[in-house]
């Protein structure tokens, strides 16, 4: 082979040919049995055929969520969503970012709105921990309501009223007898929302 | 993984195992203990066998980081920097104390009495490297004071002295030799522009490793400042496919095999892609270009 190889290779051969530095005059023990055993053993479990099993279509959506590039697409989509309309600015599209028809801004969560409710009443409601201080409101008649989805609890009228955010009357019930039941009333007034 | 991979992968973890470094030798049943954590610990890193070059390198650089840290602990704590030098070692009379030499204190710098030692230690190997590049008298003796100060001098950007690299004493032996040839180059350089004319003639014959001129270690495989394997495929990893790594390291790095036995090798050949029932004289030919070209893209990243 040397004879094929240029000359001008030789020092390069010559350098990986005592690249290891073993000594000539000294000679290694025997490799360990158990080394071998437990190194064989390593690399033969990692190459062990795995029977093809069928998996649940539960493990097929953990094991896409799992992979680092669902990840990233889902950090380039909170990206794009966060920030190319920030970039963008309100003036660049009339329309908005989802759609050609834009919408008035809503609020999101409905509001619960107590009328001539009883104090005690308002604030067992807020510190009862079923319902977000912020959503209980208070007035004194119905126009006191803002507009938007909410549950107006009429304490005179004894009722419950839903309203959707269109300011629709979409579910009406009575205000329980029992104070204690009327946390869940409300929940049960909300679920229509 | 083959048995015969592991065997030559344990008898090169345990021969740099029991000398880590010049001049450095642990007794051959702490090699082994050494070699057999090191290949333990490498193997974990995989899921599935590397090529045999790559697990080998990974090998050694552990076993070699893993002895160093074992030497210098045993030394720190046994008090006695001379424990596990090799005692055929004679190109310096003792070890100096490492921990002490590269102990720095903010304002006085490296400080430690240990120093005072250092000069008379390195000397002659620099005053011996010097003279044969042709550099003699005061000449030398200004350059090794240069390579003094160089060895405590913050690298730039790092902020990190030359004297802080060695874990175990015996790496300031090479490690200061290489300083030695950098400031020999300079020192002609300087002469060069003094002069006002290129280096040429001896002076820059000298500064080449000609095979003609006398060569520090006899045993050139000996010779710390060749490259370690570990080393090789560091540097040149990504220039090789993992194919042409296997054909080197068979041909050269372990001699496992010859040219002759790979040409009869029907399943070796057609993982290299040469097709089935081509004639030994074509697969010579094939076999040759790959290595040449493999033995080009090392000897162009060495070279680098």
């Amino acid at each position: 082979m040397s004879r094929n190889l240029t000359n001008s290779l030789d020092s390069t051969r010559e350098l990986l040919a005592g690249s290891l530095k073993m000594r000539a005059d000294e000679k290694s023990p025997a490799l360990p049995a158990d080394l071998l055993e437990d190194i064989s053993k390593h690399f033969a479990k990692e190459h062990a055929p795995v029977s093809p099993k069928s998996r649940s279509w539960f493990a097929a959506v953990q094991s896409f969520i799992a992979r680092p590039a669902f990840g990233l697409g889902a950090l380039a989509m909170v990206i794009l969503g966060l920030g190319l309309p920030a970039v963008m600015g309100p003036g660049k599209s009339e329309t908005g970012f989802r759609g050609a028809a834009s919408r008035p801004t809503q609020s999101e969560s409905a509001r619960i709105v107590l009328i001539n409710a009883p104090s005690d009443v308002a604030q067992a409601l807020a510190s009862s921990g079923d319902f977000e201080a912020g959503m209980i409101t208070s007035g004194d008649s119905i126009t006191d309501a803002a507009p938007g989805a909410r549950v107006v609890v009429n304490f005179p009228e004894s009722n419950i009223v839903v309203f959707d955010a269109q300011g629709e009357e979409i579910h009406r019930s009575t205000v329980p007898k029992d104070t204690t039941e009327l946390s869940a009333a409300i929940a049960t007034a909300l679920s229509h929302l | 993984m083959q048995k015969e991979q592991l065997q030559r992968c344990w008898a090169a973890c345990w021969h740099r195992a029991r000398r880590p470094v010049e001049g450095v030798m642990v007794s051959e049943e702490q090699a082994s203990a050494i070699a057999d954590r090191a290949i333990r610990n490498v193997s974990l890193d995989y899921d599935e066998f590397p090529t045999e070059a790559e697990f080998t390198a990974r090998a050694l650089e552990e076993t070699v980081s893993v002895t160093k840290e074992f030497v210098a602990k045993e030394r720190r704590e046994a008090k006695d920097p001379q424990r596990f030098h090799d005692p055929e070692d004679r190109r310096y009379d003792k070890n100096l104390d490492l921990d002490r030499l590269q102990r720095r204190d903010p304002q006085k710098g490296f400080f430690d009495s240990e120093w005072n030692h250092l000069p008379g230690l390195l000397r002659p190997l620099a005053l011996a490297t010097l003279s044969r590049k042709g550099i003699k008298g005061p000449d030398a003796e200004d350059v090794f004071s240069d390579t003094l100060v160089e060895l405590v001098r913050e690298r730039e950007g790092s902020g990190h002295a030359p004297i802080l690299d060695p874990t175990v004493f015996e790496e300031l032996i090479p490690l200061h030799a290489r300083i030695v040839s950098f400031r020999s180059v300079d020192w002609y350089r300087r002469r060069g522009a003094l002069k006002n004319q290129p280096n040429t003639g001896d002076s820059l014959d000298a500064l080449t490793d000609s095979p003609d001129r006398a060569v520090q270690f006899e045993d050139h495989s000996s010779d710390p400042n060749t490259p370690t394997f570990e080393r090789i495929y560091k540097e040149c990893e990504e220039a090789l496919s993992p194919m042409e790594w296997d054909l080197i390291f068979k041909l050269y790095v372990t001699q496992s095999a010859t040219i002759q036995d790979l040409i009869g090798d029907d399943a070796f050949c057609t993982k290299l892609g040469i097709k089935p029932g081509v004639s030994g004289s074509t697969r010579r030919r094939v076999l040759s270009e790959m290595v040449e070209q493999a033995l080009v893209k090392i000897r162009e990243n060495l070279t680098n």
